[in-house]
């Protein structure tokens, strides 16, 4: 069953076209990776995606709703974790307090904070901040989860845990759609990879086809470029 | 005149100068809130009105604005000003803290950063609710320490009052003063307003630390 479907989208800011024809499609179940050089348009698509921008034209059908995980978590920091939690499923989801606690222990035990529900954002490592913020999007039950770059603000020992909760999603078969830099993750956890360059697609396909042999010489080189420098 | 007659005949005015603090924060410090949203409107004549607006009132000194106050409604009218005296002076106070607030709270809103607004967004929180439940409480905890400093001066603005002839503690220690040749009652003025600005320094210190459980 497709969830995504997103034809030709298009967008400007001013003068600079950022996206210049994109599809993507996302069947149920899958993990899609997107990668491609920094500036090359991946987060405006997920923000398209996600409603937080509007594209200048194209078509777009989600089936059902969907969450998205922050470079920078933007956590609610006046509230507890717990709070992060419950109050987007009271206030938005109109679920009973009792309830909403009940998922929101349930899946911070998920991601391995069972014991942080009291704590405050600002006392928890930021590997810990991005699970929180993790769980907070798992609460509302989303239908897709998106992430752009959930790692990029967080020290490589630390990163290890938060990818490690994403494997787990995606062995649950959460639907997922990633934007990251760490190519042995994508490697690892994608159905499909998608590269990004300028705007346009370059390249697609399954993790083998992009990272193993390449036809596209821009593809590749940005892959050897990435190996070089971990 | 003893000293404690002296004190007694002062306590009035001190009640009255705490009624013009009290009264101008309870008026001012909401009416600032709706200046602040107003100035964010999306109807350009709105936005420029009171643009305006808060640009006079920081512009001009408050002693004008209250003689403006008490004696308009009499040169553009000719008004009975009779008891009017009080509510020009609260209106004054009001209206003048309220644009001073305004700004303190624009500045902490837009201190806020971008993601707190995006993450509401697409947990699917409305406008309102993200500005009621997220946006201003953090605001709140960024701007106390700029609310404490415009408390503290009003509590010694007060005294612009006597500008008007209002018999609040100023006006009273300078009649008592010039009538008994004491220096006593400035004495007695300025403890008072020490005394009351230290308590307010008290407060303001225990509703910021009761903020500091995050960052
Ligand atoms: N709101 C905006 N206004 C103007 N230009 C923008 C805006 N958002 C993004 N851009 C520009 O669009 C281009 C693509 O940005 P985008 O953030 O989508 O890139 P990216 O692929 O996510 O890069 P990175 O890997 O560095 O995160 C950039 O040149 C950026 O400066
Ligand atoms: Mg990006």
């Amino acid at each position: 069953m497709t969830l995504l479907s997103a034809k030709d989208i298009k967008k400007s800011f001013g003068d600079l076209e950022v996206l210049k024809s994109i599809n993507i499609e996302v069947e149920k179940g899958e993990v899609v990776s997107i990668i491609g050089p920094s500036g090359s348009g991946k987060s405006t698509l997920l923000r398209i995606l996600t409603g937080l921008e509007t594209a200048d034209s194209g078509t777009i059908s989600i089936e059902g709703s969907t969450g998205l995980v922050f470079q920078q978590f933007n956590l609610f920091p006046h509230w507890s974790v717990m709070k992060n939690l419950v109050d987007p499923q009271v206030c938005v989801a109109k679920k009973s307090l009792a309830e909403a606690e009940k998922t929101a222990r349930e899946i911070l035990a998920k991601v391995n904070l069972a014991d942080k529900e009291n704590a405050y954002p600002c006392e928890l490592s930021g590997g810990q901040q991005q699970r929180v913020a993790i769980a907070r999007a798992l609460a509302m039950n989303p239908d897709i989860l998106f992430f752009d770059e959930p790692t990029s603000a967080l020290d490589p020992e630390i990163t290890a845990e938060v990818l490690k909760v994403i494997r787990q999603l995606a062995e649950q078969k959460m639907t997922m759609v990633i934007i990251t830099h760490e190519m042995n993750f994508a490697r690892g956890i994608s159905d499909r990879v998608y590269f990004m360059e300028n705007g346009y697609w370059i390249a697609q396909g399954t993790p083998d086809e992009i990272f193993e042999n390449s036809s596209n010489e821009r593809v590749s080189n940005f892959i050897n470029k990435l190996n070089q420098m971990v | 005149m003893t000293f404690s007659t002296m004190l007694e005949t002062m306590s009035a005015g001190m009640l009255r100068t705490c009624g013009i603090f009290v009264l101008t924060l309870i008026g001012s410090l909401p009416l600032g809130l709706v200046f602040c949203v107003l100035r964010k409107s999306r109807f350009a004549v709105i936005r420029w009105t009171i643009r305006g607006i808060i640009s006079v009132l920081r512009g001009t000194p408050l002693m004008l604005q209250l003689l403006v106050w008490y004696f308009g409604p009499y040169f553009l009218f000719g008004a009975n000003v009779a008891n009017w005296r009080f509510p020009a002076i609260l209106i004054g106070f009001v209206v003048n803290y309220a644009a001073y607030f305004a700004e303190i709270y624009r500045g902490g809103i837009e201190s806020m950063p971008v993601g707190q607004y995006e993450a509401a967004k697409v947990l699917g929180y409305t406008k309102v609710q993200t500005f009621k439940k997220i946006i201003l409480p953090q605001v709140v905890k960024r701007i106390m320490p700029s609310i404490t400093n415009e408390v503290i001066t009003l509590v010694k603005d007060t005294s612009l009052a006597f500008t008007l002839a209002y018999q609040e503690v100023f006006s009273l220690a300078k009649q008592i003063s010039a009538a008994k040749s004491s220096f006593m009652p400035f004495v007695i003025a300025g403890v008072f307003y020490f005394v009351a600005n230290y308590l307010v320094e008290i407060v303001m210190d225990r509703v910021e630390k009761s903020m500091q459980y995050y960052q």
